[in-house]
């Protein structure tokens, strides 16, 4: 986290976090949304 | 006040960057089971993170295999591998369908092959005894003959009437050179049947053996075998030992 707020600037570790799991939940919903790439990203994932 | 929604957030950050302590984590994991919606909230989160971590290992390595291109060269011989699989899965093909070809070639061309050997190995061809070449005058068909000019005897033959035997067997021979076994057939039949017929023998014994070795060109086995074996039985016929019991056995396959 450090080194990610060293390098972008935010006002501290905190709002990197907060960044950062917007940025996971924005994933999450692109890839729950499409059926087909989750289940083959479970695959790889688990694989 | 305090924010539910916030805290759960908060909570839920907290177990993916493994902040949390052991007894926190616990606890969490235990809510998870109860709570199916926490849970596979949690789930598609830590696939998602999964799949970021993963596709930074791969960049990674990307980045690593372009930097130290002596580190692909070390990894060449698994890369190398399918090919090489390639190039014997190819050969075995190849192979095999050369022996494929072999015995389908044997298969198919050794019925046709061994009745050409068989009427190769039992002809002879006639030679006019040297007795009618001294002191007598050949006739033309026999000088064709001797000259190996059988379409000169086969069109002497048609021109002429009231053949002698001796005319006749040449001009079946020569039928037989040029690869008219039907014709051949007729001929050597009716010197056959024209010395049964005069109650002679003059040249009955090369009409059989010619006429049996002109089925078995022609493809008539049934005929050619019968006639064989009259010729292999009978010790006195000068042919007797052109068809060995071996020999007629070997037809009969055919």
């Amino acid at each position: 986290m450090k080194e990610i707020l060293m390098q972008t600037g935010y006002e501290n570790e905190q709002v990197v976090r907060n960044r950062k799991y917007k940025c996971l939940k924005q994933l999450e919903k692109m890839i729950t949304a499409n059926p087909a790439l989750k289940e083959t990203f479970k695959n790889l994932l688990n694989g | 006040m305090d924010n539910p929604q916030k805290d759960r957030t908060e909570e839920i950050m907290r177990y993916l960057d493994n902040r949390m302590t052991e007894n926190e984590r616990l606890d969490f994991e235990a809510e998870m089971k109860h709570d199916i919606q926490l849970s596979a909230e949690v789930g598609d989160l830590v696939m998602a993170r999964d799949a970021v971590k993963l596709f930074g290992i791969n960049n990674d390595v990307s980045r690593i295999r372009k930097e130290a291109p002596g580190n692909i060269k070390q990894e060449t011989p698994v890369i190398k591998m399918p090919p090489y699989r390639k190039l014997l899965r190819y050969s075995i093909a190849a192979a095999a369908s050369v022996l494929l070809l072999f015995f389908a070639a044997r298969f198919f061309d050794d019925p046709l092959s061994t009745a050409d050997q068989f009427y190769n190995e039992g002809y002879s061809r006639y030679e006019i005894p040297a007795l009618r070449g001294t002191g007598t005058t050949l006739s033309a068909a026999e000088q064709a003959y001797l000259t190996g000019n059988y379409t000169e005897v086969i069109n002497l033959y048609h021109g002429e009437t009231g053949h002698t035997p001796g005319e006749m067997l040449i001009a079946g021979i020569a039928c037989l050179e040029t690869g008219k076994a039907s014709e051949a057939i007729e001929i050597f039949s009716a010197l056959r049947d024209k010395g049964i017929a005069e109650n002679t023998n003059s040249f009955r014994d090369e009409a059989e053996y010619y006429l049996a070795l002109a089925y078995l060109k022609n493809n008539n086995y049934t005929s050619a075998i019968p006639l064989m074996e009259k010729i292999s039985a009978d010790k006195n016929n000068p042919y007797h030992r052109k068809f060995t019991a071996g020999y007629i056995s070997g037809v009969k396959k055919l």
